[in-house]
């Protein structure tokens, strides 16, 4: 599975993001690729779940994307991906 | 890794301050002095903050303010803000904002390592709260040290 972090300048927030979902990936037992962007190189094609901070979510209009208000809650960062992946 | 970085001269505590981009000028302050960014960077950052929102609002209480290494970073540098009553950055759930640090990396790669430290930093509660209330710079430079 793919998983891309996105933010708006591809290099503190989405990589802050990356490290904690290869954690909750790792946790859940999931082999996946996991890596970050900024919201203007950002491509649909490039996932198959999107990641990035509530601010962003308007900006980014994938069907497939996960808006999270806090990265340093990873408790809800997991919550929030295992719905999805269960949905 | 963040206390080389942070040091003493880049480290302000203050009460209270009128606005967020008040907060943004006087977080960046210290690193247009020394030569670390220009002041096109703060420029970006206010800008990016008009027009998509404050993407740098990351948690509860916590800003980490940055732009893109083009955008005027001379050298890697970092510089944090805490504002006791906080400052509203329009987040919905994380204002008022406390902690500012102010990222200035030169390259997208070199500063991983780094943002791997605040990271770990921004999720350790306590210390958060122990520079968030601290009474004094020495206070704070004690408890980033171990990052």
């Amino acid at each position: 599975m793919k998983i891309m972090a996105v933010c708006s300048s591809g290099l503190g927030t989405s990589f802050m993001i990356e490290l904690k979902v290869k954690e909750i990936m790792k946790e859940l037992g999931i082999p996946s690729e996991v890596g970050h962007t900024d919201v203007g190189s950002v491509t649909s094609d490039m996932a198959d779940i999107f990641i990035c901070t509530k601010d962003l979510a308007s900006s980014i209009k994938f069907e497939n994307l996960i808006a999270i208000p806090n990265i340093t809650d990873k408790v809800a960062m997991k919550d929030a991906i295992q719905a999805f992946l269960n949905r | 890794m963040l206390s080389t970085l942070i040091t003493k001269e880049r480290i302000q505590l203050i009460d209270h301050i009128s606005d967020w981009e008040s907060s943004i000028d006087l977080l960046c302050r210290p690193l247009t002095e020394d030569g670390s960014i220009e002041s096109v960077y703060i420029d970006s950052i206010k800008t990016t903050t008009k027009e998509i929102g404050p993407y740098y609002v990351l948690a509860p209480q916590i800003a980490m303010p940055h732009s893109r290494p083009e955008n005027g970073v001379n050298k890697n540098a970092l510089a944090l803000l805490i504002v006791r009553n906080g400052v509203e950055f329009n987040s919905e759930e994380n204002d008022p904002v406390k902690l500012l640090l102010l990222l200035a990396a030169k390259d997208s790669t070199q500063h991983l390592e780094l943002i791997q430290a605040i990271s770990t930093f921004f999720c350790n509660e306590d210390d958060v709260s122990k520079v968030i209330h601290a009474k004094s710079i020495d206070d704070i430079i004690e408890t980033i040290k171990k990052y």
